[in-house]
């Protein structure tokens, strides 16, 4: 049973699929860890408030596509799926302890995280089937829960809201928790 | 490297988005500056099918510098501003006159149009949602500059299976 629990198929399941824009686009939204993080990256950032609930989605993705170069030249990263794993963890803990990083120490974090999602895209990257239509619909999808993350992180202007989103945060960082425990068992 | 209408689209897509930052009058000059570069050039120059890949990177470059400067400059000078219309203007004309059938010959341009309706988002956002959609665009170009250099692994098994 506990086998079964840990079945890394639900943590990520978005492989398996042709490629093309269709599958880019869902492999970010079939894989919660990919998705956890993307939402967390935009929730943290208005969480901070200018300028980085602008700057950190438009650095993620830049930086992501240079781990998706290096995924697709197999430069030896060492351990991807513990580098996304512990990315779902700290933004987490970042959002569910109110944390007001710096803006240099806010944007080298979550380049760092780029590189290693980016990375685990890159790798994956279909060669024959319309890979340029798949590098497009996964950035896109990555965009899209930035600003899905940015639009709940906005919800700390409203009562109670700050909290909630603070809980979001903690369930975030658990469920990152559980991708780690799935990756170092894998 | 291929890209069909996607990669003439995309770069219409960074125009509209540089266009939407700047001034009204200037948004319109430059939408028929783009569309009489890209249609002269589509209309006139013959490309030989060999330079196929050099025209394809250098619209992907072009992607990249237009949507970078939404993001590092915002609103441009006059002569500036031309210059990046007419280089994509340029290069969406050679890319339609080697991948796209003359039946999609104004899309590029019409996407670019887009710049009217997104410069009220940019104004009432403080440019938020292009210097955002920008940095998209940045990532796509920089993969698919990639792609042309790099054999990809394709799906082996997932990272964490």
């Amino acid at each position: 049973m506990a086998g079964l629990a840990l079945s890394p198929a639900l943590a990520h399941d978005g492989t398996g699929l042709a490629g093309g824009f269709v599958s880019g686009f869902l492999h970010p939204l079939l894989g919660y860890d990919h998705l956890l993080a993307m939402v967390a990256v935009g929730i943290w950032g208005a969480f901070l408030g200018a300028p980085l609930v602008v700057m950190l989605p438009v650095l993620f993705p830049a930086v992501m596509a240079i781990g998706g170069l290096l995924g697709m030249l197999a430069v030896p990263i060492p351990s991807v799926e513990v580098g996304i794993a512990v990315s779902v963890i700290v933004l987490g803990i970042a959002i569910a302890a109110a944390y007001r990083a710096p803006v240099w120490a806010a944007c080298s974090l979550i380049a760092i995280f780029a590189i290693f999602h980016g990375y685990a895209h890159g790798a994956e990257l279909p060669s024959a089937a319309d890979p340029i239509g798949y590098s497009a619909g996964f950035v896109l999808s990555t965009g899209l829960l930035h600003i899905a993350g940015i639009l709940i992180g906005m919800a700390i202007a409203a009562p109670y809201g700050r909290s909630v989103v603070r809980v979001l945060g903690g369930i975030v960082g658990v469920a990152g928790g559980y991708f780690l425990w799935s990756a170092i068992g894998a | 490297m291929t890209g069909g209408l996607l990669t003439p689209c995309l770069l219409g897509f960074a125009v509209a988005l540089m266009l939407s930052l700047q001034p009204w009058r200037l948004q319109g000059f430059g939408l028929a500056l783009l569309a009489f570069t890209a249609l002269a050039i589509m209309s006139f120059a013959s490309v030989p099918t060999d330079w196929a890949s050099a025209v394809l990177m250098c619209s992907w470059l072009s992607v990249a510098f237009t949507a970078a400067t939404v993001g590092l400059l915002r609103v441009l000078s006059i002569a500036p501003m031309l210059l990046v219309v007419i280089n994509a203007g340029v290069w969406i004309g050679f890319s339609m006159a080697l991948t796209a059938e003359s039946s999609y010959a104004v899309t590029p341009v019409l996407i670019a149009s887009l710049s009217f309706p997104l410069s009220f988002i940019s104004r009432s956002h403080h440019a938020l949602v292009s210097r955002i959609v920008a940095s998209w665009l940045i990532a796509v170009s920089i993969l698919i500059l990639g792609l042309s250099a790099v054999t990809t692994p394709g799906y082996q098994p997932d990272h964490i299976e």
